[in-house]
């Protein structure tokens, strides 16, 4: 994995005392700091230049916002996202952030981290009988930068306390080191994207390795916090089977299923804007010319006969592992679910069988 | 790299008089040579719109990408230049060259969606039955459209239409859309 290291870092005037800037100061005491007043004009750094502008800000707004991969006409497993940060270290070449944050460049960390919790701590209350399952890792890779957010030192305990929510740590890192200073929370899981060590190597540079990530999996594991994996983005490569059956042996080599929460699959997924990002930018060209058509959704996936051969080859995989472990597909219509499955659960039972029915 | 003179000339006379975006005109002045002269005779031998050229262009660059060519490479090979050069309609001639640039764009969605129509072309229907496949197979249902002027030539439809469903035909078609093999 590599290391970030910003050019610059801003800091909103009011946040200099926060915890947040305390560590990225520590963390980078030869590069350059300025504080601003708001608005912070960062476009001309563009997409990847942006996220070596390091942006220590508070976030106006909310922070908890359903996922949205919940998109009308696809099963959802009703996913809440809190946001602590915005743009990633990492640069997948098929992130969604190159579309989605093209205008708004800058790797933004929020000072106020308090008042995420106390929204979190709003809903989780106003809703004592439902049983929510909540990700930090949407706009954001949950672990990568927790030396500097110390995401971890305020989320663990929180979520201990707060039963009736599960919160899902989503990384492509093995920077584990700060959560591992915690005793488990049953209701902490680390998930790990997993892809094929090409993919790894070629689509999402700077993130850890296969090996990394699945060790560190085994060290958080071990130290009895549930993990989780999630085969997202799958990209129909001319050598899938292999690729990802290379994927599964290692991951049965490292950990047990037993406390595996859940595992996830998913298809690369493009939208229109997001291919012209990529193309402007000359990234991911193997994705791109994969045999990716548009769904109903208009977004571009492998054509469906093929995904749903990759989703039962990987599922069978899963079940001879360990059947009971929790899984599901991500952003897919009923019909594939149906194949897949074999049933189309509500959007409430796909969430139930992850983290529990309400009471 | 920039581009001969004469071509240059051409290309913006030929994207002014179609009213194409500055930023498609600079992307294909940017191109090389070759590159951008197949795409200028593709245009003017199909007389394309912006959003038509778009369309093949970003095949041809995919194909090129993927198969480790030129979009000149692409364009140039005989198929394509069969097609657009076919003593056709404009129309027939742009469907042909769509049909060969998505053939070789989606080779194994090409494949199956051929296996598919096979299946029912090899059936014999009578052509009051007609068999619609999900557009780019992305999708689990059939239709199956029965016409007839009588009774008896509507029965017959539906007999054919239902004999056809219940063969290994008709369950091969439904295979390949869930991918089985």
């Amino acid at each position: 994995m590599t290391s970030y290291r910003p050019d610059k870092i801003w800091i909103e005037r009011g946040s200099e005392r926060s915890r947040i800037a305390e560590n990225v100061r520590r963390a980078y005491q030869d590069v350059p700091v300025q504080s601003y007043d708001p608005p912070l004009k960062l476009e001309h750094f563009g997409f990847a230049g942006g996220k070596r502008q390091l942006v220590l800000m508070r976030h106006r707004g909310s922070f908890l916002h359903h996922c949205p991969a919940g998109t009308p006409g696809l099963v959802c497993c009703n996913y809440l996202v809190v946001n602590l940060g915005a743009n990633c270290p990492f640069d997948c070449s098929y992130c969604f952030l190159q579309e989605y944050l093209a205008h708004s460049p800058g790797l933004r960390l929020f000072t106020n981290v308090e008042e995420a919790l106390a929204e979190v701590d709003d809903v989780l209350r106003r809703h004592p009988n439902r049983r929510f399952r909540i990700g930090t890792g949407e706009l954001i890779d949950s672990l990568a930068l927790d030396a500097l957010t110390e995401h971890t030192r305020s989320l663990v305990p929180f979520f201990a306390e707060r039963p009736n929510a599960v919160l899902e740590l989503k990384t492509k890192s093995a920077a584990v080191e700060g959560l591992l200073a915690f005793a488990p929370v049953e209701n902490v899981v680390v998930a790990w994207s997993l892809n094929a060590s090409s993919v790894i190597r070629d689509e999402e540079p700077g993130t850890a390795s296969l090996d990394e990530r699945l060790a560190a999996a085994e060290r958080v594991q071990r130290a009895g916090f549930r993990v989780a994996f999630h085969f997202d983005p799958l990209i129909a490569l001319p050598q899938w089977e292999e690729e990802y059956a290379a994927v599964f042996r290692r991951l049965v080599e490292s950990v047990s299923p037993s406390r595996v929460a859940w595992v996830s699959l998913g298809h690369l997924r493009l939208s229109p804007g997001l291919k012209r990002a990529m193309k402007e930018r000359s990234r991911g060209w193997t994705l791109l010319t994969g045999e990716l058509v548009a769904g109903p959704d208009g977004k571009h996936r492998a054509w469906r006969g093929l995904r749903l051969t990759m989703y039962r080859t990987l599922l069978e995989w899963l079940r001879r592992w360990d059947p009971a472990i929790p899984r599901y597909i991500c952003m897919e219509p009923a019909g594939v679910w149906e194949k897949t499955f074999g049933e189309v659960p509500t959007d409430q039972e796909v969430a139930a069988r992850l983290v529990g029915a309400p009471k | 790299m920039t581009l001969p003179a004469s071509l240059r000339k051409a290309v913006q006379d030929y994207t002014r008089e179609r009213a194409f975006h500055s930023a498609v005109v600079e992307h294909w002045l940017g191109l090389d040579e070759a590159d951008a002269r197949a795409l200028y005779e593709l245009a003017t031998s199909l007389r394309l719109g912006q959003n038509q050229l778009r369309d093949l262009w970003e095949w041809a660059e995919e194909i090129a990408v993927r198969n480790g060519t030129s979009i000149a490479g692409v364009l140039n090979r005989p198929e394509i230049l069969q097609a657009r050069s076919a003593a056709t309609s404009r129309n027939t001639r742009l469907v042909a060259v769509k049909r060969v640039l998505r053939r070789w764009r989606f080779p194994a969605l090409s494949a199956a969606e051929a296996r598919a129509k096979e299946l029912v072309r090899c059936a014999g229907l009578p052509p009051t039955v007609r068999v619609t496949l999900p557009p780019c197979l992305e999708g689990d249902q059939i239709s199956i459209t029965c016409s007839g002027r009588s009774q008896a030539e509507l029965v017959a439809s539906l007999e054919a239409a239902l004999q056809w469903a219940r063969s290994a035909a008709g369950k091969e078609v439904f295979a390949i859309l869930e991918g089985v093999p």
